[in-house]
């Protein structure tokens, strides 16, 4: 009973930090609202994803072969990682101006929607990929149970474990109350950023032990450029966490630091350049409405 | 529970375990180290072209506890569940993570390995932590 509370509390964790994230963010925004179905949805959409993601796992796997399913994950997390990228750019343009827009009765404009088809969709992959395996460890224990008390414990202990990530959750939430908009949309946005390095590089190291683990690459992709295991490990909870959430390796190889040095480059080159280009229409839309 | 599917259960129990025994009588077994201080490759025609080491996963029981390989060496691990329950055969350090049914076997290919220790357990049954230790060969 421990380890079933155990697994679902802590991949339902996994899953509702994202969440919890993208809440978060849109909390402060005048069409929240409108964006909190949008996740709803996604939610919901990712419980299917996970369902189908575990019957590849359990019988069609040998069907689906291990290449294919490799190059779905590498595709699912780094289109994950593009979309939040994508949306970090969209809400520090829309950011200022959707509020005046609201306030002057304007309607939503169409990209918009947009936006929220990333809300979906990242919402979609995060309850899919941390569910996919809950729900294959929830369904192989079933297939053990026998007696009525049996059953009675486990679906127990799989209420307990949700309602403990959801406790979890809240309490997140309320941290949130307490921390000024202003800054906390800065802080959401830098973590949001910091997430979408953390599935780049989980995107990139599937790529590297799955599709090129035939390939011979440079020596020094493989050795550790240092190890802080000893500081703070990969395995002990908080470097757990770290890892998933901020890219944190405690023995990062050369491939993941120039995986890392890419991806950091490309965000703030266009972040860069998108300040850039904002200045022209933002000028022209003011002579407009003068 | 009827009395057939209770049939087919049991059936299936018997099945799994006598298929576990099965593979547990294969020979070589990795959980031997072998005398040049390395573990045992594992025996397998499939693979021939990695070094290959067996790993065992049983309800949150690792064998090997502990697996010796060479430093800077690129090799395969083949992981096998015998345990009763769905196992997740994950390494923080070495960034793996793979699920595996019951009765279900999974190949892994681990980049080559600076000398040190890689930490491996059954992330359904974090009880029990493996180690994985790099060597520098002579």
């Amino acid at each position: 009973m421990g380890q079933t509370i155990f697994v679902v509390c802590r991949e339902s964790i996994e899953a509702l930090l994202v969440i919890g994230i993208l809440y978060a963010w849109m909390d402060g925004r005048a069409d929240a609202a409108t964006g909190k179905k949008w996740l709803f949805a996604g939610v919901v959409a990712g419980f299917g994803l996970a369902a189908l993601l575990t019957l590849t796992l359990i019988g069609v796997s040998d069907l689906l072969g291990g290449e294919s399913r490799a190059w779905f994950e590498i595709g699912m997390l780094t289109f994950a990682s593009a979309l939040i990228v994508q949306m970090v750019l969209w809400m520090r343009v829309h950011g200022r101006t959707l509020k005046k827009e609201l306030e002057a009765g304007l309607e939503k404009s169409l990209q918009g929607k947009k936006s929220w088809w990333s809300v979906f969709f990242l919402a979609m992959i995060a309850v899919g990929r941390e569910g996919s395996e809950t729900v294959m460890f929830l369904y192989g224990s079933l297939l053990q149970l026998g007696t009525l008390a049996s059953y009675v414990s486990f679906f127990s202990a799989v209420a307990i474990g949700l309602a403990l990530a959801m406790v979890m959750f809240y309490a997140l939430q309320l941290g949130g109350k307490f921390i000024s908009w202003k800054w906390f949309f800065k802080v959401t946005e830098i973590m949001l950023l910091f997430l979408g390095s953390a599935l780049f590089l989980a995107a990139s190291e599937k790529l590297l032990g799955g599709p090129l683990a035939a390939t011979d690459l440079p020596a020094w992709l493989y050795s550790n450029v240092w190890d802080m295991s000893s500081v703070l490990s990969d395995s002990s909870i908080l470097g757990n966490l770290l890892a998933s959430l901020f890219a944190y390796r405690s023995q990062p190889i050369g491939w993941d630091l120039a995986v890392l040095g890419a991806y950091w480059v490309t965000v703030i080159a266009i972040l860069k350049w998108q300040m850039k280009a904002k200045v022209t229409p933002t000028v022209q839309a003011t002579a407009e409405q003068a | 529970m009827k009395p057939i599917s209770k049939f087919f259960l049991t059936s299936f129990i018997a099945l799994i375990t006598f298929k576990s025994l099965a593979v547990a009588s294969e020979a070589p077994n990795t959980a031997q180290l072998g005398a040049d201080g390395f573990s045992v490759e594992m025996n397998d025609p499939r693979y021939t072209k990695l070094k290959t080491y067996l790993v065992e996963m049983k309800d949150g029981v690792l064998t090997p506890a502990e697996l010796v390989v060479p430093e800077k060496t690129k090799f395969r691990l083949v992981v096998r569940n015998l345990g009763n329950k769905p196992a997740e055969f994950e390494s923080n350090q070495l960034r793996q993570e793979k699920v595996l049914f019951m009765n279900a076997e999974t190949t892994l290919v681990i980049i080559p390995l600076d000398v040190g220790t890689y930490d491996y357990f059954d992330d359904f049954a974090p009880t029990t932590h493996g180690k994985i230790v790099v060597k520098a060969k002579d």
